[in-house]
């Protein structure tokens, strides 16, 4: 069902926070996109993520982070260092955390917006905390993006067939919740025959890799031109811009 | 009050009845609903009352399970809470407990266990949160293979609560587990985000058939799972026949008239295939409107009044519709007077009413009570049952 009024009018597109990323995906995320960011460590999948968490919260978009390898404390520290207006998006509780990780490490604190697990093995749990979140944004805002870092870690825990059931699950979800998200995902601890089926999950990818010179990026699906290619990109702790050039025709 | 055979919570008890020796009871819930509040309660209820309790836990901290019981019992010290710890070694850290599984993977392991608890403790009742874990640590073909040797060894026990999310498994996973002897099924009603909760006891093979209806429930802090009755709000524009509808399909209603003119609110309950319904209806008049958008918020379900022979007060309907509009609450539209000359059909009135999709629209009287009931029933229907996606 269809609300005649929605609390907030719902945006077609959530952007990147990286500017010509949103040009070649012709104007950012498409509002409701299950994406898959993939490629190997460090390689700054989480600092793209946290631009897109960024760039939503400045337009007024919410947003849940699911993480299962970093402490909440810490992912709010690095909000903080890249965006000055941050503290003031958590004043409003737009910003909410799942967080299977704190815990185990003994460092949860009492962050009141987030929920801290056991740990990533209580998928039932964490579909549950996720939904509480949901609906919590959902009260006040029309749509949010979801970020969860990482799949890796799930599988890790338990194991693929496990973690893509939970993943099936969730996506189906969140997309009718209205979320836009992120699901990331370490190149080298998963089989080919793993990755393939994980994209089959969502509506497109971001493929992060290394170059000969550098690092690079490649989107598929979400509406971007139907072959863009490998383009440069570079990144530190807060940044993320893409350097390369590609071909300006696109999907309407 | 002595619980005895009882699961040991009251909503589920009433359907269950008495559980046999060395029964099965599986607790199916949609994916992320707090299942484990049902057995955190039961397992207290018991323990409370002297009867060993052995807890088998797969996806969270032992710990975390005790204190949950802790909160249901009366005396946390001198419970008799046996836990059998089949996640621990996941993570590499150690519990105290009682039974411990080394390689939680190894669901021969897990069954080893299970098999000396049974033994040690012929008394008590054995929970096991969650046996779709249990398959999740390893996998389904290798659950599958097992099943035969956990089955038999849930059995010693005097019985067996067991959790199971309705992850996306296959079909033979769902065959196995079919063999249970009793299924309570936990579901959100969900639009995107679960709104409201139910529970049914879906089949028992020792109960009276059919076991009964689907109710909503929501867990309490303290108190634990608790039952609600579904409060439906009747709207529409003056005229349409609120009053009349609310008192055709309860069995006993009360409103406040004056001058023929609803001023204050009907209110009536009516029971449906053993479902309590509360129904109010609230006057058309729009400086009644802040009253509107209170009762509504309260409410589970919506509907919407109009009469089929008056298009012109269709601007009026549709505005108090958006006005209850929110997340969760369902809605149906009864097009009054139907029976009369000149009403329009429930398509003409969809396309005058810009109806939103998701929103039926039925032909009704409400002076008749076959047809004032059966909207209610569809309505009900749509809260109670509604598959995941909703009506979307």
């Amino acid at each position: 069902m269809t609300p005649p009024t929605p609390a907030t009018s719902v945006p077609k597109f959530v952007p990147t926070g990286v500017k010509r990323l949103d040009s070649l995906l012709n104007g950012g995320v498409p509002a409701g996109s299950a994406v898959l960011v993939y490629g190997p460590p460090f390689l700054g999948k989480e600092v793209l993520a946290r631009r897109m968490v960024l760039a939503g919260l400045g337009l007024g978009v919410p947003s849940v982070n699911v993480i299962t390898n970093t402490a909440t404390a810490d992912l709010r520290r690095q909000f903080v260092a890249s965006d000055k207006a941050y503290p003031a998006h958590e004043k409003l509780h737009m910003v909410r955390f799942v967080d299977t990780y704190a815990k185990g490490i003994g460092a949860a604190d009492a962050f009141p917006d987030a929920i801290y697990l056991d740990g990533a093995l209580d998928l039932n749990g964490l579909a549950g905390a996720v939904n509480r979140m949901e609906a919590e944004l959902l009260a006040s805002h029309a749509a949010h993006t979801l970020v969860l870092d990482s799949v890796s870690t799930l599988v890790a825990y338990s194991n693929a067939q496990t973690a893509f059931r939970f993943l099936q699950n969730l996506i189906g979800r969140t997309r009718r919740a209205g979320a836009t998200s992120l699901f990331l995902m370490d190149h080298g601890m998963h089989t080919p025959a793993d990755v393939q089926t994980f994209k089959h999950l969502m509506t497109g990818t971001i493929e992060v890799r290394e170059s000969s010179g550098g690092h690079q990026i490649q989107v598929q699906g979400l509406g971007a031109t139907s072959n863009p290619g490998w383009v440069d990109y570079k990144f530190d702790e807060r940044s993320f811009e893409v350097t390369g050039s590609f071909a300006a025709g696109r999907i309407r | 009050v002595a619980i005895g055979r009882r699961f040991g919570v009251a909503a589920v008890d009433r359907g269950l009845g008495d559980i046999p020796k060395g029964s099965l009871v599986l607790v199916r819930h949609d994916p992320g609903v707090e299942a484990n509040a049902f057995t955190l309660q039961a397992a207290g209820a018991h323990v409370t009352q002297g009867r060993p309790v052995v807890y088998a836990v797969t996806d969270r901290s032992p710990t975390r399970v005790r204190e949950g019981i802790a909160d249901h019992v009366r005396d946390p010290e001198d419970s008799r809470i046996l836990l059998l710890d089949a996640h621990s070694a996941l993570l590499g850290t150690a519990d105290k407990v009682d039974y411990r599984v080394d390689d939680p993977t190894d669901l021969l392991q897990v069954v080893a266990r299970l098999e000396q608890a049974a033994r040690d403790n012929p008394e008590a009742i054995l929970v096991v949160d969650s046996m779709s874990s249990l398959l999740d640590h390893a996998d389904e073909a290798r659950f599958l293979a097992i099943w035969p040797r956990i089955l038999a060894a849930v059995r010693r026990f005097q019985f067996t609560i067991a959790l199971w999310t309705s992850w996306p498994y296959g079909e033979d996973v769902e065959k196995t587990i079919a063999q249970a002897d009793a299924v309570v099924r936990l579901r959100a009603v969900e639009e995107g985000v679960m709104l409201h909760h139910s529970l049914a006891v879906e089949r028992a093979a020792w109960g009276k058939s059919p076991p009964g209806p689907p109710v909503l429930y929501k867990i309490d802090r303290p108190g634990g799972v608790m039952v609600y009755v579904p409060k439906v709000v009747v709207i529409g524009p003056a005229g349409a026949g609120k009053t009349t509808f609310v008192h055709t399909v309860s069995e006993k209603a009360t409103s406040v008239d004056r001058m023929g003119t609803t001023v204050a609110v009907d209110r009536g309950t009516a029971t449906l295939d053993g479902i309590k319904i509360e129904v109010w209806g609230t006057p058309g008049q729009d400086r009644f409107d802040p009253l509107l958008a209170t009762l509504a918020s309260q409410a589970t379900g919506a509907i919407l009044v109009v009469d089929a022979t008056m298009a012109t007060s269709f601007t009026r309907a549709r505005s108090m519709l958006d006005k209850v509009w929110r997340r969760g609450l369902r809605a149906i539209i009864a097009l009054n007077k139907s029976d009369l000359a000149g009403a329009l059909s429930p398509e003409q009135a969809r396309k005058k009413l810009a109806a939103p999709d998701g929103v039926a629209i039925v032909a009704c009287t409400a002076t008749d009570k076959d047809s004032a009931t059966a909207v209610l029933r569809q309505l009900v229907d749509t809260i109670l049952l509604a598959p995941p996606g909703g009506a979307a």
